[in-house]
């Protein structure tokens, strides 16, 4: 397909009747220039293709299409309309579509005045033009160029990035080269559930009512194949689940072993602690008697000495037993008057008698203080305290105290002693315990296991037994017998059309590698390669120690691998792509197809520039390129002995640019 | 004397809490203070009063009241000892009971904070468990035992069952 030229009236900024733009259809100048900076109108130009041919625009700004500056110049009843028609060449005939949208103000507002219209023409042999129906026109336009394919090539700076890593780019691939058709017929052929398929339909035609019973049969076969499937699915669930308890299992008793002392040390462990336990106890109570027998008993027992002492002072000035008691002082008094004792002895002053009777009359004289020291005496005589009581039963307590303390000493050690040895083990009671959880498990696995193969060997000789009934039901009449025979035939076709459709794809994945890589190495000197997977995605893989391996891609490299694509894409669409496997292929017939880009350099570098702008031309039909002077600045050094016409976008207003060709200077 | 409120205060406060709550060697403060006096006085100690905090625990004079007869002969035993070269008479022993030029009760209180100074010092402070404790108590009345009543043939004569 060749695009011949494009024509704007009032579409956004192309205000009025713009004069046609021309491309370039010279095969050896096939590119066209148009040169505009930012918010020239670049943009607009090509969603005018897009608008033109698929009625649809994608502007970031309002999506108002009606010039500006047309639509404030109208009053309230005027109307005005927008115009694009855009004249191409497929399969050497010449077609013009042109698309009209008519706009009227009303309260001060515009707005679109009845549908849309879209008229098409083809010139024929004789020169004269004949209209397309207007309801095969959107088939018409699709085929010269289908709409999911007018991202490859009417696309913008931004799409180029991802170009290449498109979702859809597997199924747009496809249509481009011709594999669709294919899909096409398979998908036609289909399978007993597509109701609307060719097998399909042919399964409807089955007298499946014949032997009433066959719907039920058919039913129960389903839902046995579903029972059988469900089975299966369980079964492989519950051999995972066997594997992963046995190997905990093992885990288990793998620990145990390595942990074989620790259960018996823990006892042991267990029972020093019960011990101390006790021990301390028995401390306690003994400490606490000690404590005892101190609190009651100290008093006296330090007591005991300065007692001692007292007695002696007492017993020192006071002879109680010299004294003769009951003896009154007037008594006394009387002997010595009489200087004779009643014994008859002598009383004379100055001897001893006379000496002993004077003290005791000295004495009865101390009678009060007398009674006092008896007192005191007495008092000390009759305090109650055994110390050897006392000193035995503290001993005793503290010779407890003692054996325990040391008990308490040799039972800490040792189990300490234990502790550090089982220390950072693990307790091996709780993997027993663990063990026989996981072999109850495996226990009720394996039983699972057991009634899923009876209850699959029931249902598959049920299911054996219910198709035989099935198929001897279908089979029965001769109708039924025909149509199986198509269905089969059917079966056949397809299968034979999926062979081609593979054998068809790789070639094409091959090749379109192939191209896309030659592409690329004209573009890029370096150690990259092009890998194309299945769905057509594109990596480039780089060399390193003599292997390859995927590396993230620049911004620059990354546009020459996708322009890269899009060349190879383009030029294989050019090509008849034959098998090579077989006489009776298919001929997959491609129409090449132009390239319309919007400021496509604007990510590349000037070396990348130059690279694409090299080969682009050799491996398009036709490049329309739609640049900012800086960037073709950079690319006018390749591509300007290509160029066949060359226009620059003038900017009047901030809402009215004009077209302006220009003369092509070498 | 021993008709009034008593109070410890400062450390002495501190100690004979600590003996009574804390080591539990002694049911009350009163036996703190009779238990002090009789240390103090067996070890020459005496002491003063401790203001150094504002820790105070009371002896109420109901107390006293209730040990009367034991404070006085304490008392009195102790005024004895103290003046014993005095006593050549048992009118002296008369004189120094029933005077008070002889001792007073602030005497009394002197060897009361002297006993409990030297209790704490030597037997209580410094042990880490409670078994420590009474290992030091115990050795306490062994060497008392030994250094005062001599062997257990003389504790048998000095026995008054």
């Amino acid at each position: 397909m060749l695009i011949k030229s494009l024509k704007l009236k009032n579409f956004r900024q192309y205000k009025g009747d713009q004069p046609d733009i021309n491309f370039s259809c010279n095969p050896d100048k096939n590119v066209t220039i148009i040169i505009g900076n930012n918010t020239y109108g670049k943009t607009t130009l090509l969603q005018a293709f897009i608008w033109c041919l698929y009625g649809k625009a994608d502007f970031k700004s309002e999506n108002q299409l009606l010039n500006t500056e047309i639509e404030f110049a109208m009053d309230n009843g005027d109307t005005e309309e927008i115009r694009v028609s855009l004249s191409l060449i497929h399969k050497n005939i010449k077609y013009e579509i042109i698309r009209l949208q008519e706009y009227i103000k009303r309260n001060n507002r515009v707005y679109p005045k009845g549908e849309v219209t879209l008229e098409m023409s083809y010139e024929k042999a004789d020169g004269q033009k004949d209209l397309i129906k207007n309801e095969d026109i959107n088939d018409k336009i699709n085929e010269i160029l289908p709409e999911d394919l007018s991202d490859y090539f009417f696309f913008d700076a931004e799409r180029i990035q991802t170009i290449s890593s498109k979702k859809d780019v597997n199924s747009s691939v496809k249509g481009i080269l011709g594999l669709t058709v294919l899909e096409n017929i398979i998908d036609h052929i289909g399978h007993k559930n597509k109701k609307n398929s060719v097998i399909g339909k042919f399964e409807k035609m089955l007298d499946k009512k014949r032997g009433s019973n066959a719907q039920k049969i058919y039913d129960e076969i389903s839902q046995l194949k579903k029972d059988l499937v469900e089975l299966s699915d369980e079964e492989k669930d519950l051999e995972k689940k066997s594997l992963d308890v046995s190997n905990l299992i093992k885990d288990n008793e793998f620990k145990i072993r390595e942990n074989k002392n620790v259960f018996e040390l823990q006892e042991r462990v267990n029972k020093l602690d019960k011990k101390l336990y006790d021990n301390e106890e028995k401390l306690n109570y003994h400490v606490d008697h000690f404590k005892g027998l101190f609190k009651k008993h100290s008093k006296k027992l330090y007591t005991v000495p300065l007692y001692n002492q007292v007695l002696e002072i007492i017993n020192s000035v006071y002879d109680e037993d010299n004294e003769v008691m009951s003896f009154s002082q007037d008594l006394i008094l009387e002997i010595i008057n009489k200087g004779e004792c009643i014994c008859g002895n002598r009383i004379v002053e100055g001897d001893k008698a006379h000496t002993v009777l004077k003290n005791e009359i000295q004495k009865l004289k101390n009678k009060y203080a007398r009674k006092k020291i008896i007192g005191i005496k007495n008092s000390i005589l009759n305090s109650k305290f055994d110390i050897n009581q006392f000193w035995d039963s503290i001993k005793e307590d503290y010779k407890k105290t003692d054996e325990i303390r040391n008990d308490l000493l040799l039972i800490e050690n040792e189990s300490d002693d234990i502790k550090k040895e089982i220390e950072g083990k693990l307790d091996t009671a709780s993997f027993y315990k663990n063990i026989r959880i996981y072999k109850n498990k495996l226990k009720d696995i394996d039983k699972r296991l057991k009634q899923i193969e009876n209850d699959r060997a029931k249902f598959q000789v049920n299911l054996d037994h219910k198709s035989k009934e099935y198929d001897e039901h279908i089979l029965i009449n001769d109708n039924n017998r025909k149509v199986n025979e198509y269905i089969r035939y059917a079966n056949e076709l397809q299968n034979w059309v999926k062979v081609k459709y593979r054998d068809k794809s790789l070639v094409i994945k091959n090749k379109l590698e192939l191209e896309v890589s030659k592409i690329f190495n004209e573009m890029y000197h370096g150690e990259r390669i092009v890998k194309i997977d299945e769905n057509y995605n594109t990596q480039l893989i780089a060399s390193h120690n003599g292997q390859y391996v995927k590396v993230d891609e620049s911004t620059g490299l990354d546009t020459v691998k996708n322009f890269a694509f899009i060349g190879g894409l383009v030029e294989l669409a050019k090509d008849k792509i034959i098998s090579d496997l077989s006489l009776d292929s298919l001929e997959l017939n491609n129409e090449p197809y132009p390239l319309v880009m919007d400021a496509p350099f604007s990510n590349a570098d000037s070396i990348h520039v130059s690279s694409i702008s090299k080969v682009l031309p050799k491996v398009v039909e036709q490049v329309i390129i739609i640049v900012m002077q800086k960037d073709w600045n950079h690319a006018k050094t390749e591509l300007y002995d290509k160029v066949g016409k060359y226009y620059r976008l003038k900017k009047i207003t901030e809402t009215h640019t004009e077209m302006e060709e220009l003369e092509i200077v070498q | 004397m021993f008709s009034k409120d008593f109070f410890f205060y400062g450390r002495h406060a501190t100690y004979a809490k600590y003996l009574r709550d804390e080591v539990n060697l002694l049911n009350s403060i009163y036996d703190v203070y009779m238990l002090s006096a009789i240390l103090g006085f067996l070890h020459n100690k005496k002491g003063v009063e401790d203001k150094s905090s504002n820790d105070q625990i009371k002896i109420g004079h109901d107390t006293f009241r209730n040990h009367k007869d034991e404070c006085l002969f304490l008392y009195n035993i102790l005024s004895l000892l103290v003046n014993k070269n005095k006593i050549n008479t048992s009118k002296d022993i008369e004189d120094i009971i029933n005077s008070n030029s002889y001792f007073s009760i602030n005497v009394f209180n002197e060897y009361v904070y002297g006993g409990l100074n030297w209790l704490f010092e030597k037997v209580i402070n410094g042990y880490n468990h409670n078994d420590e404790l009474i290992d030091k108590v115990y050795f306490n009345i062994n060497e008392f035992i030994e250094d005062n009543l001599l062997t257990e043939e003389d504790l048998e004569n000095r026995l008054i069952s």
